[in-house]
């Protein structure tokens, strides 16, 4: 299989957990409530269908990171697979399911046929891509570590924060769903951001560039043990 | 095939403060079986890892032909090392199942042979489906087995393949290995402890010992010049004088010795004397025995 | 050809002397193939250098000769060849051992030929 179709293997295998886990919510909120119809349904999917989205990927993006860097990208350099092109493939693997998770997220929200307040609805979806983009990085750095350093706490910080936040996250949602409360609004808020998008821009664009430095001065090292 | 040959100049491995491989110079040429030999913890699974760029090495470099190895795709597609694959190395990897590691091995060795693998999985009796945290130790071995032999790799590393296999097991990988070996004339290193058993595989041998390479030579050959000299004390002295004698052991008025002859060198049998030939293990004991250090 | 070996003497030097014995016994006959490298290393689980190194020690004495693309075959005259050269190393190989061992137990040269013209032990067995 060729590089490009192989990553973008990997891109679908990663998203589809975290999209099945919020279809899967959002259909158990939509048929708890009483209201079957298509309103509910647009309302359904412009308020709380992104933003959960965002947050629930955020999260499982995160784990899938753990997953194949402790797992498949040492068998693949144990296989002759240089380490240069596990860590490009990775950052291509982490740009694109990032993406494509906010992508959807903002299909959503267009198709939720939300009232656009253009500015606000597209920076929830560009933040949204921002903070995954991060999560992953943050656990890219984190599970390299790890390899590096055998030190099984490391581990244990990378696995049980993103499983608390996704666990977090579904026991809220199911908990709010079993209560039969209404639409559950899960609004992130990227207010904060938005007073100084691009001073917050740049400064998280750096704090990205650097944890890919450090990963990869990590890396390129790295003795596999399979 | 590649025509190249393998070579490493000056590698030398520390972990920490500890030096683990002592500057290794290594040929290795193409269409050959070697044998690694060496005792528990000698290095032997070090430097196969950094031959094969698994590891990297504190300093000195290995070149395929003129190619660097390491972190290089055009060399490292003829090199492939099958290590152990132990159910507690990687904890993280113990949830793969067989068939995982041949799907990734179909998709990242380039020369897989796939049905040469279905093939050997079948022989060995390997369930598809199980998770490696499950298998025995000689099924584990027989996984390394089959991603090594159908690699197709010009220069294939083996570490102690017969590890957790029973003895007609093992009968059956040696003649799988001849019989890809004759066919494809492929170079394999095999590292092991067994040695009496694979010694007739090996066309030359080399000696891992404490990290530094005692000897690399012809099997045939090594065995040849290698003599057990025993008899009385005195007489066994006379004969073995001016020779490189290892491992002497004396017991009452008689003694026995090893003696290394060089090229064009005899030993005369005399009355009080006699020579015996040796096998690869008692020649790589005897030869350990006063390197330890 | 369905010996076992053994480490008494170098590998190659045992594959050499079965192909020879097997031409002695008429198992491998003149103008016949012989079994290839690849074959006999198979066949004894040793390295097909080792095997090709004994085969190419009969091809040099003229024991063997190759057929480009066909294989190893047995020379012609190469039974009586063997024989002779046999005959030339017997005493070397047998007979000089055996002076020694009997000098070292005090058999004399003439029981010695008794022994070998009655085929059997010396006066302990009178």
């Amino acid at each position: 299989m060729k590089r490009g179709k192989r990553i973008l293997k990997i891109v679908w295998e990663d998203l589809w957990v975290g999209l099945g886990l919020v279809l899967v919510l959002c259909a158990a909120q939509f048929f708890r409530s009483s209201q079957w119809d298509l309103e509910r349904l647009k309302e359904l999917m412009g308020s709380s269908f992104p933003d959960s989205l965002i947050l629930v990927s955020a999260v499982t993006l995160t784990l899938m990171i753990y997953s194949r860097y402790s797992v498949y990208e040492p068998l693949k350099i144990f296989m002759g697979y240089t380490r240069k092109n596990v860590f490009w493939d990775m950052q291509l693997v982490k740009l694109l399911s990032a993406f494509f998770a906010a992508l959807i997220s903002g299909g959503a929200l267009v198709l939720g046929g939300w009232p656009l307040t253009a500015w606000e609805d597209l920076s929830l979806v560009f933040w949204g891509f921002v903070l995954m983009l991060l999560t992953q990085g943050v656990e890219e750095l984190l599970t390299i570590l790890y390899l590096k350093t055998r030190k099984q706490w490391i581990a244990l910080i990378a696995i049980v924060a993103a499983c608390a936040a996704i666990g977090g996250f579904v026991g809220y949602s199911a908990m709010a769903v079993i209560d039969g409360k209404g639409l559950i609004e899960i609004r992130i808020s990227f207010l904060f951001l938005q007073e100084n998008p691009l001073l917050w821009l740049v400064f998280l664009a750096a704090v990205y560039c650097l944890m890919g430095y450090f990963s990869w001065k990590l890396l390129k090292n790295l003795e596999v043990r399979i | 095939m590649s025509e190249r040959i393998l070579k490493s100049k000056g590698i030398v491995k520390k972990y920490g403060k500890q030096e683990v491989l002592h500057n290794i110079d290594l040929t290795l040429e193409p269409g050959k079986i070697y044998g690694l030999i060496g005792r528990n913890g000698a290095g032997k699974t070090t430097l196969l890892s950094i031959l094969s760029a698994q590891n990297p090495a504190t300093s000195g470099e290995i070149y395929l032909g003129e190619e660097p190895v390491w972190e290089n795709p055009k060399a490292l597609e003829y090199i492939f090392f099958s290590r152990e694959i132990s159910p507690n190395g990687a904890a993280d990897s113990t949830g793969l199942k067989v068939k995982d590691y041949l799907e990734m091995a179909e998709a990242y060795l380039p020369k897989w042979d796939k049905k040469m693998a279905e093939e050997l999985v079948d022989l060995f009796h390997l369930d598809r489906k199980k998770k490696t945290l499950k298998l025995s130790k000689g099924m584990l071995s027989m996984l390394s087995i089959v991603l090594a032999l159908a690699s197709k790799a010009d220069f294939t590393f083996l570490d102690e393949p017969v590890s957790g296999l029973d003895v007609v097991a093992r009968e059956q990988f040696y003649r799988l290995l001849l019989e890809e070996f004759t066919e494809s004339g492929r170079t394999f290193v095999i590292s092991t402890h067994i040695i009496e058993e694979a010694a007739d595989l090996f066309e030359e041998v080399i000696f891992l010992h404490q990290g530094k390479i005692l000897l690399k030579e012809n099997t045939q050959e090594l065995l040849e010049h290698s003599i057990y000299v025993s008899g009385r004390a005195e007489e066994v002295d006379q004969a073995v004088k001016g020779k490189e004698i290892h491992h002497q052991e004396t017991l009452g008025r008689s003694k026995s010795v090893m003696v290394r002859l060089k090229e064009g060198e005899t030993l005369e049998q005399t009355e009080g004397i006699t020579l015996q030939p040796m096998n690869l293990q008692k020649v790589f004991v005897s030869l350990c025995d006063g390197e330890d250090g | 050809m369905q010996e076992l070996l053994n480490q008494e003497k170098s590998i190659y030097l045992q594959i050499k002397e079965m192909i020879e014995r097997d031409i002695l016994r008429d198992i491998l006959l003149e103008e016949e193939r012989v079994p290839s490298t690849n074959e006999l290393a198979k066949l004894y689980a040793i390295n097909p250098a080792t095997a090709a190194k004994g085969v190419n020690l009969l091809v040099d004495e003229g024991i063997l000769y190759k057929k480009r693309g066909i294989g190893m075959f047995v020379a012609t005259g190469a039974k009586e060849a063997i024989r002779k050269k046999r005959r030339e190393h017997f005493f070397e190989n047998y007979v000089k051992d055996m002076l020694t061992e009997a000098a070292n137990l005090g058999i004399s040269k003439e029981e010695l030929i008794e022994m070998i013209a009655w085929e059997q032990g010396g006066k302990e067995n009178e």
